[in-house]
């Protein structure tokens, strides 16, 4: 919760405004956040620490190499791709989902979500090095 | 969020160059706002088409996505990245 949003319900809360004025404040509160949010995305991401690119390189000892690197934007994307579903496939996709121990809701997934998501990622980092030789790396930057 | 301006593909294969170019990717997107404002002129604008601002966000995603495959060995490489 935003230290705005507190102060509005705390001002509620002591008697000082009534509900109808509170509804007003967090209205306004919030189409200036919506307002900085939509101008500022990039620079708020960078400032969250929220990775940019899913990255996995290999290094094999016969010399083959892969570095693959993935905007994590497609996330994103993806997810409001999947909006697009019919809700009778949507709700199939979340049966097997769930059939798999995955409890995802593919309808109620939000843009916070993804964005909190994409911010544990950042810490995520899987280093392979196999008793021949190969190296792998899976990580986020 | 910019969409990508341009492709590029490059393959070498035993130190060979066989393919490499720039793909102007760029020129795809005037063609695409044309054709849907020729769509909605039209009235051809059907609910599928509704996907097609999804589809254009998921294109503008693949900014910054390389793909890159090589064989020290056999001098052999695989370059596919979006500008």
């Amino acid at each position: 919760m935003s230290e705005e949003r507190k102060r509005i319900l705390d001002m509620v809360a002591s008697g000082k405004i009534t509900a109808s004025e509170a509804e007003a404040l967090l209205d306004a509160v919030a189409l200036a956040q919506e307002k900085s949010g939509s101008s500022g995305a990039l620079v708020q991401d960078q400032k969250k620490g929220i990775p940019k690119f899913f990255r996995v390189t290999v290094d094999s000892k016969d010399g083959d190499n892969v570095d693959i690197r993935i905007p994590l934007s497609l996330l994103k994307a993806g997810i409001r791709f999947s909006s697009l579903m019919p809700p009778a496939v949507a709700d199939k996709v979340n049966d097997h989902l769930s059939e798999k121990g995955i409890n995802i809701d593919l309808n109620n997934i939000k843009k916070e979500d993804i964005d909190e998501i994409l911010l544990s990622l950042s810490e995520m980092a899987i280093n392979v090095d196999s008793g021949d030789g190969d190296k792998i790396r899976v990580f986020c930057e | 969020m910019k969409p990508p301006s341009t492709i590029r593909i490059r393959i070498v294969e035993a130190g060979k160059k066989i393919l490499s170019i720039w793909l102007p990717f760029f020129v795809v997107w005037p063609l695409a706002g044309v054709l849907i404002i020729a769509m909605k002129v039209t009235g051809k604008w059907t609910v599928t088409s509704e996907a097609a601002p999804v589809l254009i966000e998921v294109l503008c995603a693949l900014k910054g996505l390389a793909v890159r495959v090589e064989n020290r060995q056999k001098r052999t490489s695989v370059v596919v990245v979006f500008h």
